[in-house]
Parts: structure tokens; C-alpha cells; sequence
């Protein structure tokens, strides 16, 4: 299997979405050093949906944290379209984050309170957009995941993979073109858990790019590369599906 | 018996060609299991041996369906084959063990040469694996949405594929668990240190 990305996405100049290198995270408790990520480097480029996938405490949250610069590396790099994040203060930080890094919580946490529409304003709003602009762009946000018609409804009159669609949609809203989601579908059946992938599989297609973590062996059957994690330390990847696989040999006579 | 009775239920719905059948038997199940012609006929042979179905002949190739060449035989199912098909759909399949599995045995008897890296057999199984998964996923999405049958049975690559690399899994942190026992215990190693994760 050769290396050709699926997205026929031309071979730009355009930095990837997200690189790291060399990344270490090490925590300390009080039995001493726990290393939570050891040498990681990953590249992600747009139109790209990568699955992590591995043992719980291997490292996937850290490493979407550490990604959408909610938690510091010790030591590496980590650069989201080219910007390096060491290089930002918490101010240019935060401005990155809401403009160009959505991020999709394990748990559902969409404010009660807050229509539908109000959630995915929210970001928007918080970074100094009038509300009336900040409504109308989550409201295409809504679109993008199919709830336009849901702008009004609150949370709790909404099912599970809906509210983890409105979590979506404020991960993407404002145009945001990278997606950090960790075990989205960790709280849903398994028809709406697809239903979530596909919406992701949807969006980079469109563009997006994506870094999903999911012990679910069928979501990450979704991704274009399935990165596996153990111990902090990225042991294994699938290669991509070449651009021209016809899949046709998946189909074999029936000898009885 | 699964190509048998689907073209016992085919032929319930009306008399068909072989080719027909072939066609018809393939777009059911989301041409997941294509079949070859001379299996369908070989089949159609011994439905007719056993009585299940009989043959028209060509002459009378139905004009309305505008299939079938003069001398192509159409097939038709008796009231034994209605009664043969009633008892398949009305009887649950027994759940067997299943067929003897490659990946198993691999697994197993690389246990009995320590020379042999077990875990990485798993890792490269289950890297394989994933990437057999991928493909079928897209696959899957690229049918037409309303095609149900082609949806099930896509979906049951799709679990039995999840299910294979769940268990890749148990297996490794089995191995890995007595691996470290032994260790504790002061024995051998069972496996080499190479490709070893930093457990
Ligand atoms: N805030 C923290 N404090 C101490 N240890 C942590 C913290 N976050 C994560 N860890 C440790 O880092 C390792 C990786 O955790 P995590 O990234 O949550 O793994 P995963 O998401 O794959 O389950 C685990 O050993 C975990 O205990
Ligand atoms: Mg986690």
C-alpha cells in the first residue's frame, strides 16, 4: 500500500494543521515520575481525520491537550497551521484556540442554559464578535452538522448524539479548520456514534482536519490513518488507503 | 447452504434465469459475496435433483420480463423447495464455533517458541487489521443510503472485524500480564525483549 493521502487535496505550501515534534509530557505524583507522552511526533495535514487509538492512560487526551495548547509540554514542539504554540502567550494562545482549534470534550458539556445556537455563539462572542454576527455564523455552524432546524432548543430537549453534534458544531464554528475531539463518541449508542464519525469523516472532507480519540475499533475504521498509542509512545499507524483503491478485492467469491 | 436457500428465495418471488439469479443474489447482500456462474448452476442442479425446483423450458421465455434466449432454461421453485425455504427462515442457525482461524492458530503456537515475538505478531495483525477496517468503512459509505441489505451485510464485516481486533487486544494484554509475572516470579522471559513497549 503506497502513501498517497486520500484527499485529493493539492500538495501545498500551506503548513500541516497540526505538527509535533518530539513532544514529552511527564506528570509527578507522589510514587514520582509518571511520562504521559515520550517522543511523540505527528504530523496532520488538512482533510486529514486521524483516530487515536490505545490502552486508557496511554496518552490520547494528553496528547490532544497538549495539541490545543490546554496543557504544556516539557520538551517538543507543536505548531497548529505552522504557528507555533510555545512561541504564543496565553492571550495569542487563547486566540488561536477559539479561532482555529475547535475541541470536543469526552463528556456532553454543552451549557444548559444556552440555546443550541447560543453554545456554538458562545466561542464566537467571547472573542469579541457582535451577537448578532456570532448567531448567525453558529447558526451555519448547526448547518454544517445538520441542527440548523435545533438553533432554538435547549440541551436537555435534545438526544445524546444531537447535543454531541451541537459540541461539534462549536468546535467548528468561525471556520475553525482543526478538530481535537476526545472520545466523542464515548457517551452514545453505536448508530449515533457513526452518525458523529461520519459527521467528522463529513467535515474533513470538506477541508478539516481532524485527531480523534476512540477505543472503538469501528469509529476509528472511519479515519484515513489510525495512530496507535501505548505507554505514551506512538507504537504503530495504519497507512493510508491509496487515492485509487477501488476496494473491489474486499469482495470475494463465495466457494459453498 | 447460504447460496441454497437464497436462491430458493429468489425463485419464490417468481421464475428467474440463472444469470438472473447470480445478479439478483449479489445485489441482496451489497454484492458483498459475489458469486461465479458455475457455482449458481451447480446449485440450481441439485435444488432440481433434490425437487426443490424444476426447469421451463426456454421456449417459453416469459416475454414480460424480455430475459433469456431461446434454450436458456428458467427456474422455478416446487411447493418441496417453499417448504425447505419456510424451515430456513423459521429456524434460528446454530451459533458454531467458529471456522478454524489462521490469526489463532498463528497466535497460539508462536506461545511455544520463545523465540518467537508474540506481541509483535499481534501488532502487525492488528495494523493489518485496522487498515482491512478502514477500507470496508469506506465501502460501506459509499453506498447508496436507502440499499438496507447492502448495509447489513457491510455492517457485519464491519462487527466481525471490530470484534477480531478487540480480542488482538485481550490477547496482548494477556500475554503482556503473565509476561510480567514471570518476570516478577524471576523466571525467563517468555518473550524476547525486541519491540517490547516500554511497559
Ligand atoms: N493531570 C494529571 N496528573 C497526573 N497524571 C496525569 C494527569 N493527566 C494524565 N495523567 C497520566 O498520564 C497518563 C496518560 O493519561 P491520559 O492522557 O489521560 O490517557 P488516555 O486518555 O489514553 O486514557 C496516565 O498515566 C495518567 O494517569
Ligand atoms: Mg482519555
Amino acid at each position: 500500500m503506497n502513501h498517497t493521502t486520500r484527499n485529493a487535496v493539492p500538495p501545498s505550501a500551506a503548513p500541516p494543521a497540526l505538527e509535533l515534534h518530539g513532544v514529552r509530557r511527564t506528570f509527578h505524583d507522589g510514587r514520582g515520575e509518571r511520562v504521559a507522552l515520550d517522543d511523540i511526533t505527528l504530523t496532520v495535514r488538512a482533510g486529514e481525520l486521524v483516530a487515536l487509538t490505545g490502552p486508557s492512560g496511554s496518552g490520547k487526551s494528553t496528547l490532544l491537550h497538549v495539541s490545543a495548547g490546554l496543557d504544556q509540554a516539557d520538551t517538543g514542539t507543536i505548531a497548529v497551521h505552522g504557528t507555533h504554540l510555545h512561541a504564543l502567550d496565553n492571550a495569542g494562545l487563547a486566540q488561536l484556540r477559539r479561532r482555529s482549534v475547535g475541541f470536543v470534550e469526552q463528556h456532553l458539556n454543552l451549557l444548559a442554559a444556552l440555546s443550541a445556537a447560543e453554545n456554538v455563539a458562545l466561542p464566537l462572542e467571547l472573542d469579541g464578535r457582535s451577537a448578532r454576527e456570532a448567531k448567525v455564523e453558529a447558526v451555519a455552524a448547526l448547518e454544517l452538522v445538520g441542527l440548523a432546524a435545533f438553533a432554538d432548543a435547549f440541551p436537555d430537549a435534545l438526544s445524546g448524539g444531537e447535543q454531541q453534534r451541537v459540541a461539534i458544531a462549536r468546535a467548528l464554528v468561525g471556520g475553525r479548520s482543526l478538530l481535537l475531539a476526545d472520545e466523542p463518541t464515548g457517551a452514545l449508542d453505536s448508530r449515533t456514534g457513526e452518525a458523529v464519525m461520519a459527521l467528522l469523516r463529513a467535515r474533513c472532507d470538506a477541508g478539516a482536519a481532524a485527531v480523534v480519540a476512540t477505543h472503538n475499533p469501528a469509529h476509528a475504521g472511519w479515519a484515513d490513518r489510525v495512530v496507535f498509542l501505548a505507554d505514551g509512545v506512538i507504537v504503530d499507524a495504519t497507512s493510508p488507503p491509496p487515492a485509487d483503491d477501488d476496494l473491489s478485492d474486499l469482495f470475494v467469491e463465495v466457494e459453498r | 447452504m447460504s447460496v441454497r436457500n437464497g436462491l430458493l428465495a429468489l425463485l419464490a418471488e417468481s421464475p428467474k434465469y440463472g444469470f438472473q439469479l447470480k445478479k439478483e443474489f449479489e445485489d441482496a447482500t451489497g454484492a458483498l459475496w459475489p458469486l461465479n456462474v458455475g457455482q449458481v448452476y451447480t446449485t440450481l442442479n441439485r435444488l432440481v435433483r433434490d425437487g426443490q425446483v424444476v426447469t421451463d423450458s426456454g421456449h417459453g421465455a416469459d416475454p414480460a420480463t424480455n430475459v433469456g434466449d431461446e434454450g436458456q432454461k428458467r427456474y422455478r421453485i416446487t411447493e418441496a423447495g417453499r417448504d425447505e425455504l419456510r424451515d430456513w427462515f423459521g429456524t434460528a442457525r446454530p451459533r458454531l464455533a467458529p471456522e478454524r482461524d489462521e490469526v489463532v492458530i498463528k497466535i497460539a503456537m508462536s506461545l511455544r517458541d520463545r523465540t518467537i515475538d508474540t506481541l509483535g505478531i499481534i501488532a502487525d495483525q492488528r495494523r493489518s487489521t485496522t487498515e482491512t477496517l478502514q477500507r470496508f468503512t469506506r465501502a460501506r459509505s459509499r453506498g447508496e443510503p436507502d440499499d438496507l441489505g447492502r448495509r447489513i451485510a457491510l455492517d457485519a464485516v464491519v462487527a466481525s472485524i471490530s470484534a477480531e481486533l478487540h480480542w488482538l487486544d485481550q490477547a496482548e494484554e494477556l500475554l503482556t500480564a503473565s509476561t510480567e509475572s514471570h518476570h516478577a516470579a524471576g523466571a525467563r522471559p517468555a518473550q524476547p525483549p525486541t519491540r517490547r513497549r516500554n511497559r
